[in-house]
């Protein structure tokens, strides 16, 4: 059903010449091939859309981004479809351009039933933002309109209102072009028209959440958000996911200290503004009644609720009953790099043992690390994709995109093994082995650098093919080749095969791994035989003991000696890990629910999430990212950093690394894959809409921050373009006290989300808890700390605040560890 | 029997017994035209000789067609192809339908003379799905020819190789605009497509495609039969040849005709062909070229001759060659809605403006035929069609205001006494009150 036709750049390579037109009278010069609609982006026009979408292929049907191009047979032209052309003059604004947008408009809402009150879309819908800025504000349509049922569900998470659709196809296309799969099509014609999954099926595509983000109106909404919340009333907060290593970027909207939703905040780099159903709505953990919010301590044989005090005494004395050697350490792959780093720390550094892991150890061999040079976009690029027994459709379903992504352009893509990519596949072959053996045979002359074209339907050759021959001819075309593998998977073979191709960066091995930050920990040195960065443990002994103190710089037991059977500890921390088959005399568990292992320990600590707190991970392709604060820790509940550094200061080391921060500068400053950088160089544009390249990355080659913002509502992505002449004041004058709120019919619904949502804290009802303040202030963007824009925010809703009196701010990486007030 | 003005070129042996078989249409010398061009001419040759023939497409936009074909590139290394558009579904048009039904292997050969010209080995002839009897006739001719070893391999001899596939369509107007087609015929939505690519570079499976009319090709044999020359010298300096028209309405012998190009005013079609208006009635009306035309009427354009040229001075297009004659008695009102009734039926939905603005103009001209329309009404017709012409994607979006304009540009005070009296100003909705 597609469409469309695929963007020019699709096609990847080709000379690019510039070419510079008008619009609006402003000269501005593009790459050939630009868009208009692009082009007077990068001047700060905006020109509305709604079918248009940066990451689809153009397809000019809704006719809402029509402007006017002088010399022209029909001179108004849908701007999202029109390339640029040398001399170009293109009037945006003009009597023509907006008089036919307007007809645009009001045809678009004759038959939409314009029931924003009950609309979830409504304050953040295309439909009513560019009718209130280009509409004429009346509609003449007194006819009947076109009626369906109302909400119909199509899918376990989707909700279609066929009243509300404007025939955008956003979303069929996204099932289409992106997800590559029979997901939505389009039923009947004319007004007649309607979206739906093909007659019979359902939509249950694992992707199905972007649709209903990509949505311009209310016709798409999701089960989870449905009637939950306005969009002004959200906080947003810029934030990685955490569900598997792809590390999406995500934003947090919070409401009332409880997330709202979880939305895409695209990154090219990672995520390419898409993510998965599973870390889309995988957030109701974070409020479930389960959560542990109170530190437990085993007395008389019963888990029963203590203070922190006690329960870190009995913590820290258990541990230091036993000799060094019988200590150890496991932390799964939610840990965070702080948390990570200070365990490495506490094990290594302070108890002298070098017995601690990580969830899994596949990432090394005869004591080097894998060279995986491989990055996500890499994929984009690729002439050949190799899946090597791995299934990223179901481990990582962002890279399953990425993949796909790659296919479209100009990748074939090679299956070794079963997986949900296998339909998709060029050639099939049964091993890794037979794939190399293959490429050895080649004869001399078959030589990289011939490009080929991608076998076309036209061309002999299926979709697939046993034939060992031609796949490893595809191997040959370039060393632009990815293999994309599985920790769990042997990959003897691979870097040699990987080798003789001759790959580079960011091309040659992608590892998925499951776990969240399972790479991160890894190089926070969370391992065996390894120090941090993977450095030889003899090498880093000086530098860490400088730093440290002291440094345990032998071998200890790994993963599976710690949590099998024969387990020789005697005492063992824990966290965020489920699996330990032998208990040890002593058992610290930190956790963000009570699992089964918890339930054996002696000490239980609870954990914050990772929106409950500010902290970095690493994902599989190596890039640093930041996940900021959205909500107060749960309960009592710690981030494992601070659980950690306490239980360090009762074992009678008071560490200088008291925030998050200060640790993140340590990890810089002694981590040779880390960049000496500060939570302050992630860059903070990252989450401004999609139209903007990110800049400026820092970082060495391993390390690559990507963006994270500061405390600011970032524009949906389903927006246009970003307001240029803003039309309210700015945030902090507002809560300075020093402007008039703007005039009324002028708010635009961005800017009132901007508003609402920093005043919100400072609602007065329900009546104040004592002991429940925290601060909140406006963050970066606000003129500095004074009095003015320092409000105290009384805790309450929905949800319970943190007893002891952490302190949630927007600055909140700079704070140190407060004192444990006992309630 | 053919009407003694017509000129026959196309529709030469229109009337010969059992023309549609293989053999009698061989027998008449049939297919040796395209066979000796194959011996004798090169591709680029027939495309300058149809260049020279001054032929111009018969589909509707009358584009020049040895100029079309020669706008597909030899170089890009990917098959070529041709597609014959059969989807005849402009109101009153049904000309092609009598071609593939009657001569069916004079549109073979044609299509036979194209390949060749363009370099073509595969040729899809989308036909709509209603017109069974072509179907059939279409299908025992192809398969004559290939009997016959007219295509396949190895073509009359030489190394020129060519098949046919026969695609029937499933009942959609728009997928006889080109790009829709090609999208209905790859098996996706019959969509129209974004241009540029244009077809001639990236079309049926983004490979080089033409597309031509049925007409249009079924021209060609006759064409080299009887000499470039010879055909160039009928018909006005651009609009050169003959063409079919398709005569229906109020008429009293309605029917298809071959027209020498530019010899013929609409007048003479009525009178002289048509057999004079029905009852004696007076015409009112003309729709010159399909109900994508705009109107014409008889007071200010009888004399208008039917050629390219003529009708476009006269605010109209020549178009699918349909002409559909109005009397005095019909209510411009009642005609204009039940042709935009036939455009919100078959708007793809692709576009706002298309989509939302025939239903509207559908239910605002209900309105009004049923005497419940305000004068204000027809400032938002107009306003409406201002709104959707020029902004659609496709040539359909801009043709559904033109029943609107181009009546209300003759018939305003139909529409104003519509409104006023609650009735017809003419014909039989007269005086009564128009059910309330
Ligand atoms: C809405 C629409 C419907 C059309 N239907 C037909 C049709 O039924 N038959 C046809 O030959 N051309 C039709 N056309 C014109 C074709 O797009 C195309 O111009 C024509 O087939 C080209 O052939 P020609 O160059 O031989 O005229 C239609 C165009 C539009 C915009
Ligand atoms: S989709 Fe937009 S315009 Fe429509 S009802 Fe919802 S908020 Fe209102
Ligand atoms: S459901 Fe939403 S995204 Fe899909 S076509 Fe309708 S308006 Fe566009
Ligand atoms: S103008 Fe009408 S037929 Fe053409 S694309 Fe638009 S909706 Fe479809
Ligand atoms: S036509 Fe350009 S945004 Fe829809």
């Amino acid at each position: 059903m597609l469409q469309s036709r695929p963007r020019r750049q699709e096609n990847g390579g080709g000379l690019m010449s510039d070419v510079t037109l008008t619009i609006d009278g402003q000269p501005v010069t593009v790459a050939k091939g630009t868009l208009i609609v692009e082009a007077a982006r990068k001047l700060g026009i905006e020109i509305p859309v709604y079918c248009y979408h940066p990451k689809l292929a153009p397809v000019g049907a809704c006719r809402v981004c029509v402007v006017d191009v002088e010399n022209q047979r029909r001179p108004i032209m849908p701007a999202c479809a029109t390339e640029v052309m040398e001399g170009m003059v293109v009037h945006t604004r003009n009597a023509a351009a907006t008089r036919a947008r307007e007809g645009v408009i009001e045809l678009l809402l004759i038959n939409h039933p314009l029931d924003c009150p009950v609309c979830d879309r409504a304050g953040e819908c295309d439909l009513q933002d560019f009718t209130l800025r280009y509409g004429h504000g009346q509609s003449r349509f007194t006819e009947t309109k076109r009626h369906f049922e109302k909400s119909k569900q199509i899918g376990k998470e989707v909700i279609l209102d066929r009243e509300r659709c404007i025939m955008c196809m956003r979303c069929v296309r996204f099932c289409d072009e992106v997800a590559m799969e029979e997901g939505l099509t389009i039923i009947e014609r004319g007004t007649k028209s309607e979206i739906g999954p093909f007659p019979g099926r359902s939509f249950d595509s694992q992707f199905s959440g972007n649709t209903v983000e990509i949505c311009p109106v209310g016709a798409l909404t999701s089960r989870s958000y449905r009637f939950k919340s306005r969009p002004w009333e959200l906080q947003n907060y810029a934030s990685v996911c955490n569900g598997c290593a792809t590390g999406c970027n995500l934003t947090v909207d919070v409401r009332y200290y409880e997330v709202a939703r979880f939305r895409s905040r695209c990154n090219d780099a990672i995520d390419d503004g898409w993510l998965c159903d599973r870390g889309r709505y995988g957030y109701k953990f974070i409020s479930s009644p389960e959560r542990l919010k109170k530190p437990l301590v085993r007395k008389d044989g019963q888990l029963v609720e203590a203070t922190w005090a006690e329960a870190l005494e009995v913590a820290a004395a258990g541990l230091k009953k036993f000799p060094a050697d019988k200590v150890g350490a496991v932390a799964g792959p939610r840990l965070s790099n702080e948390g990570g780093w200070l365990l490495t720390r506490l094990m290594r550094g302070l108890l002298g043992s070098p017995n601690l892991d990580h969830r899994r150890g596949l990432a090394f061999r005869e004591g080097e690390p894998l060279k995986l040079t491989a990055k996500i976009e890499g994929l984009d690029t690729a002439t050949a994709i190799v899946v090597v027994g791995c299934d990223p459709t179901r481990t990582n379903p962002g890279i399953d995109l990425r993949i796909k992504k790659g296919l479209r352009r100009q990748a074939e893509l090679i299956c070794i093994g079963e997986n949900g990519l296998s339909g998709y596949a060029d050639y099939r072959v049964g091993s890794l082995a037979e794939l190399s053996e293959a490429y050895a045979n080649l004869p001399e002359e078959e030589k990289k650098g011939l490009n080929y074209p991608r076998p076309r339907p036209w061309e002999a050759g299926g979709s697939t093919s046993t034939d060992l021959e031609k796949a490893a001819k595809v191997l040959k075309k370039s060393n632009r080749v990815v293999f994309v593998f599985s920790e769990d998977h042997p990959v003897e073979g691979l870097e040699a095969l990987a080798e003789q191709i001759g790959v580079e960066a960011p091309h040659g091995l992608l590892m998925l791994v499951a776990g969240a930050n399972s790479v991160g920990l890894r190089e926070m040195g969370v391992l065996p035989v390894f120090a941090p960065g993977w450095q030889k443990l003899a090498e880093a002994k000086e530098a860490y003991s400088t730093a440290w103190g002291a440094f345990a710089s032998g071998e200890g037991a790994d993963y599976a000696a710690m949590t099998g059977s024969s387990n020789p500890l005697q005492a063992m921390v824990l966290v965020a890990e489920d699996k330990l088959e032998k208990k040890p005399e002593f058992l610290v568990v930190l956790d963000l629910f009570s699992s089964a292992i918890a339930k054996q320990a002696d000490v239980v600590l609870p954990a914050s999430s990772f929106v409950e707190q500010v902290m970095t991970m690493t994902n599989l392709d190596g890039t640093v990212q930041l996940c900021r604060q959205a909500l107060p820790p749960l309960g009592e509940s710690l981030p494992d950093w601070q659980i950690l550094y306490r239980l360090a200061e009762k074992l009678g080391q008071k560490w200088d690394t008291d925030t998050a921060a200060k640790i993140f500068a340590q990890i810089g400053s002694l981590n040779p894959l880390y960049p000496a950088a500060s939570y302050n160089d992630f860059q903070t544009e990252a989450a401004v809409h999609w139209s903007y390249p990110q800049q400026g990355k820092i970082g060495t080659p391993r390390a690559d921050l990507s963006g994270i913002p500061v405390h600011r509502p970032d524009a949906a992505p389903w927006m246009g373009a970003p307001d240029t002449g803003s039309k309210v004041e700015r945030v902090s004058r507002l809560l300075a006290g020093d402007q008039p709120p703007a005039v009324p019919g002028q708010l635009d619904p961005r800017q009132m989300a901007t508003r609402l949502s920093l005043v919100l804290p400072v609602v007065q009802d329900p009546p104040p808890v004592p002991g429940s303040r925290i601060t909140a202030s406006a963050g970066p963007q606000a003129p500095g700390p004074s009095p003015a824009n320092r409000y105290h925010a009384i805790g309450g809703g929905a949800r319970e605040l943190p007893l002891p009196a952490v302190q949630i701010k927007q600055t909140e990486a700079e704070q140190p560890v407060q004192e444990v007030t006992e309630a | 029997m053919p009407h003694p003005q017509e000129k026959r070129i196309l529709f030469g042996w229109r009337d010969i017994k059992d023309i549609g078989s293989l053999k009698v249409y061989r027998e008449k010398g049939g297919y040796d035209a395209w066979l000796k061009l194959l011996k004798e001419k090169q591709p680029a040759e027939v495309i300058e000789l149809t260049k020279a023939s001054g032929l111009r497409g018969r589909g509707g936009a009358g584009f020049p067609t040895g100029m079309k074909w020669s706008f597909v590139p030899n170089n890009l290394g990917k098959p070529k192809y041709l597609c014959v558009n059969c989807d005849e579904s402009e109101p009153g048009t049904c000309k092609d339908r009598e071609i593939v039904e009657h001569i069916p292997h004079q549109l073979l050969e044609g299509i036979g003379i194209a390949c060749y010209a363009v370099g073509i080995q595969k040729a899809f002839i989308y036909i709509r799905g209603e017109m069974y009897e072509g179907y059939l006739s279409l299908k025992k001719a192809i398969e004559e020819a290939y009997a016959a070893g007219l295509f396949g391999k190895k073509i009359g001899g030489s190394d020129f190789e060519c098949d046919i596939v026969l695609h029937r369509g499933a009942g959609a107007y728009i997928c006889g605009e080109e790009s829709a087609l090609l999208s209905s015929l790859e098996g996706e939505r019959g969509f129209p497509r974004l241009k540029p690519p244009f077809p001639a570079v990236s079309g049926l499976y983004a490979c080089p495609t033409v597309i031509n009319n049925v007409e249009t090709l079924a021209t060609l044999p006759p064409i080299f039969r009887m000499g470039v020359e010879e055909y160039a010298k009928l018909g006005t300096d651009k609009s050169k040849g003959t063409r079919m028209v398709s005569l229906s309405g109020h008429v009293n012998n309605p029917s298809n005709f071959e027209i020498e190009l530019g010899k013929v005013n609409f007048k003479q079609l009525i009178e002289d062909f048509g057999g004079g208006m029905r009852h004696g009635k007076k015409c009112k009306a003309i729709i010159p070229g399909g109900a994508s035309a705009p109107w014409l009427t008889m007071e200010q354009h009888g004399e208008v001759t039917l050629d390219f040229e003529a009708i476009a001075a006269a605010r109209s297009m020549a178009g699918s060659g349909a002409i559909v004659v109005m009397d005095e008695d019909t209510c411009a009102v009642g005609a204009a809605l039940n042709l935009v009734e036939f455009f919100h039926e078959e708007s793809c939905g692709k576009c706002s403006p298309c989509r939302e603005g025939t239903q509207w103009l559908t239910q605002i001209l209900h309105r009004i035929e049923h005497g419940q329309g305000k004068m204000e009404d027809l400032k938002l017709l107009d306003e409406i069609c201002e709104s959707m012409l020029g902004k659609t994607f496709c040539p359909l979006g801009d043709s559904a205001t033109v029943p609107v304009s181009s009546s209300m540009r003759y018939f305003r005070d139909e529409y104003e006494h519509h409104i006023k009296e609650k009735c017809c100003k003419v014909g039989p909705g007269a005086k009564k009150t128009a059910g309330v």
